[in-house]
């Protein structure tokens, strides 16, 4: 009982200690902010790539695309797993908008259907998101011919574009809002892409491009700044037929990707091998891919392997001859099918890995800074304990021992620990929850942080997640006990006559 | 007969409540030792009031502490209720602190974030667990203002040490010396930090308290005239004990 009521009295007469809880506080509170922003951050990452991608994507290893997709939709939406699946084309264009904006682009074509799959359809402006994708012109815009256009063709006849937001300069004010201008719908884009063949021959980009004119429609807005800044849309069969993979040529239709959403519940990387074998077989079936190919190559690849294992056996030269024949048929193997089939965290694993780490890395950068707070601690309880020696031996003469008062000192730690670290949420929840309007009262004075612009968010991420917030917290105060540890063997050491006689 | 003449007349026949032999205790002050007690033998029977006279630094506090569990001799062996002290585990020790000894110092050495209820509570608190306390807290906070009232204290039962006199400080400092009702009770100078009315006081109080109750009393003290006032007392000279006025 006398620990108890030592520890409640010391917090509340030893004001030095309120030091040590500004600093628990403070330090919660900057690690809660920082993986609040930064979780947030990855967290709406993470859910633009898979809003984006669809959950399983099957994709070309080559810009030539890959052929029989539709045999492989077919089977594909057939599998119990599988939502909605739809084909989609990206390849690398140049575009010349109105004249004014010339640069490098992905272009990326895709199916009425592509709101099944994928989230695009939500980062449309003026596109009616309830109906399919029609990149249909807008009624009620005029659609004059540029000047200078010598084309024959009646330019209501060119297709509807969907732009990035960042391809025409959009960009948000301070205030964080689009401000769409409406000529924007009266501008074209001249578009030219370079079709490649199946065998993915030498091209001659000034002989082989395709050209076409289009009308900008829409513009998406996905809020991932290298879709956005660098991606236009158009319909998927336009642009097949543009890159010659429509069959115009005599052979199979072909598509660069195939993007799957699955049915609720299921895991992506389960239904991923399913999908795999599922568009194996349509390769084999097809006559797309040799299975006599594939099976020679695995053959040799476990007859090579079969070799190495006995190692002992082997002279130098057969050893470096079986080494040589392992990495040829490795080497055949990995680029045999012409696609890869991938789940949308595999797809995008360098990027969110990278996100990933930084979060790790900034979280135990801060959680070193926080180390401070120990020291903190340490020294304070080591000058109270110094400064209440007398009292520590007159709390032995009259019966404690030195276990209880040892558990005084620990209690008083985590005592600062744990109003520390409600404190620290308590702020952390302050500030987390109005950061964008301390962002913006901030930028009054001219301190951006947060540029929409930069990040193409429309606000700075921020949301406490509870397992995380735990585990910050319990550190807090393991780490405000860990500081207590020192000062606290100390007390309990003292010797009660010694104690009694300090002075 | 007095009571008084009866009482002195029994402590013979008490048991031995405390006893010493060949107790032994030196400090080294840089490179030399000093022996501050050299073959102390004692015994203190049951309600027995012993004053341990002695100079400054003759030893008498250090053979307190030795008898009070407070600290452990060189050599040498101290025997409680027949019980070998010195064989004692730490948190035995600490218990005997707590249950069977009360100490009073000359400092009186109250804790200064605690009032006076608090401080007189606080051998109480370290003896009951937390659900203990909370189960007795009434009885115990009954008992503790009953000795504060007792030892005239009832009007200064929030007020905080630095807050009274040195008599006052005393007075509280054998309230809480006395709240687990202590076998024995030990007074280092007691008087030592106080004027003479006040010293007067407090020992009328020991005095009291021996006589009525027949508390067990062990007082060192430097004052052959307050030592006078205990039954039995004993000279330490260079650190050797020798039998004085009994």
């Amino acid at each position: 009982m006398y620990k108890l009521v030592l520890i409640l009295r010391y917090l509340r007469k030893r004001r030095i200690a309120w030091v040590s809880l500004a600093a628990v506080t403070l330090c919660t509170t900057m690690v809660l902010v920082v993986i609040s922003v930064m979780g947030g951050w990855l967290r709406m990452f993470r859910a633009s790539f898979h809003r984006l991608g669809g959950d399983v994507v099957i994709s070309s290893r080559s810009l030539a695309g890959f052929s029989h997709y539709e045999q492989m939709l077919q089977r594909i939406r057939a599998l119990p797993e599988v939502k909605a699946a739809a084909p989609v084309i990206r390849t690398f264009g140049l575009v010349n908008i109105s004249n004014q904006i010339r640069k490098g682009v992905e272009v990326v074509g895709y199916p009425p259907d592509i709101g099944q799959v994928n989230g695009f359809m939500e980062s449309l402006y003026r596109t009616d998101r309830t109906k399919p994708l029609t990149f249909d012109l807008w009624p009620d815009e005029p659609y004059i011919a540029p000047p200078g256009y010598r084309g024959t063709r009646d330019v209501r006849t060119w297709k509807g574009m969907i732009v990035g937001t960042g391809v025409i300069g959009l960009r948000k004010d301070k205030s964080g809002q689009i401000n769409r201008p409406h000529y924007m719908y009266s501008a074209f884009v001249d578009l030219t892409v370079l079709p490649v063949a199946p065998d993915s021959s030498a091209v001659n980009p000034v002989a082989d491009r395709a050209r076409e004119f289009f009308w900008i429609i829409d513009d998406s807005r996905t809020r991932v700044h290298i879709y956005d800044a660098n991606t236009v849309y158009v319909a998927f069969d336009v642009l097949q037929s543009l890159l010659l993979m429509d069959g115009q040529d005599g052979r199979p239709r072909r598509t660069s990707d195939i993007q799957i959403a699955l049915k609720p519940g299921v895991d992506p990387a389960r239904a991923r091998d399913r999908i795999q074998q599922t568009v194996d077989a349509v390769a084999f079936e097809s006559g797309m891919l040799s299975r006599a190919a594939y099976e020679k190559y695995r053959e040799g690849l476990e007859r090579a392997r079969r070799r190495l294992q006995n190692k002992d056996a082997l002279s130098a030269k057969e050893y470096e001859s079986a080494r040589a024949e392992l990495a040829f048929y490795e080497q055949q193997l990995d680029g045999f099918f012409p696609y890869r089939v991938q789940t949308w965290e595999q797809v995008h694993a360098a990027f969110i890995g990278a996100v990933e780490r930084e979060k790790g890395l900034l979280t135990i950068l801060f959680g070193l800074i926080s180390i401070v707070a120990v020291f903190l601690i340490f020294c304070i309880f080591y000058m109270i304990v110094v400064e209440k020696t007398r009292d520590i031996g007159i709390i032995k003469s009259v019966g404690a021992s030195s276990q209880g008062v040892a558990a005084i000192f620990l209690g008083y730690g985590a005592a600062i620990g744990i109003i520390g670290v409600l404190m620290g949420l308590g702020l952390a929840f302050l500030i987390v929850h109005n950061i964008n309007e301390l962002h913006d009262w901030l930028g009054r004075f001219g301190v951006v942080v947060w540029n929409p612009e930069t990040y193409l968010f429309d606000t700075i991420p921020n949301e406490l997640i509870p397992r995380e917030t735990l585990w910050i917290m319990v550190v807090g105060v393991v780490a405000s006990v860990a500081g207590a540890l020192v000062p606290a063997i100390r007390a309990a050491m003292l010797h009660p006559v010694e104690a009694l006689r300090w002075e | 007969m007095s009571a008084e003449a009866n009482s002195r007349e029994d402590a013979s026949a008490r048991p031995v409540l405390l006893r010493t032999t060949g107790l032994r205790k030196s400090f080294r002050m840089g490179d030399s030792v000093i022996e501050v007690l050299r073959h102390v033998d004692v015994s203190v029977r049951a309600g027995e009031f012993v004053a341990i006279e002695g100079r400054s630094g003759s030893g008498k506090s250090t053979l307190l502490h030795l008898l009070g569990a407070l600290d452990v001799p060189d050599a040498g062996t101290i025997e409680y209720d027949g019980q070998n002290m010195l064989a004692l585990s730490p948190s035995a020790r600490s218990s005997l602190r707590n249950v069977h000894f009360g100490f009073v110092f000359q400092f009186y050495h109250l804790l200064p974030e605690l009032n006076v209820l608090e401080n007189t509570l606080l051998p109480a608190m370290v003896k009951h667990s937390w659900p203990a306390y909370v189960r007795h807290r009434s009885d115990l906070r009954r008992r503790a203002m009953e000795i504060l009232g007792e030892l005239g204290l009832s009007h200064r039962l929030k007020h905080r040490p630095n807050e009274l006199s040195g008599g006052e400080r005393q007075r509280v400092a054998i309230a809480r010396a006395l709240m687990n009702s202590p076998r024995v009770l030990f007074a280092d100078e007691p008087t030592g930090n106080l004027d003479a009315a006040t010293g007067r006081q407090i020992m009328d109080l020991l005095q009291k308290l021996h006589r009525q109750r027949g508390q067990t009393i062990v007082m060192v003290t430097h004052d052959a005239g307050i030592a006078a006032e205990a039954d039995r007392t004993l000279l330490l000279r260079d650190g050797v004990l020798r039998s004085g006025r009994t």
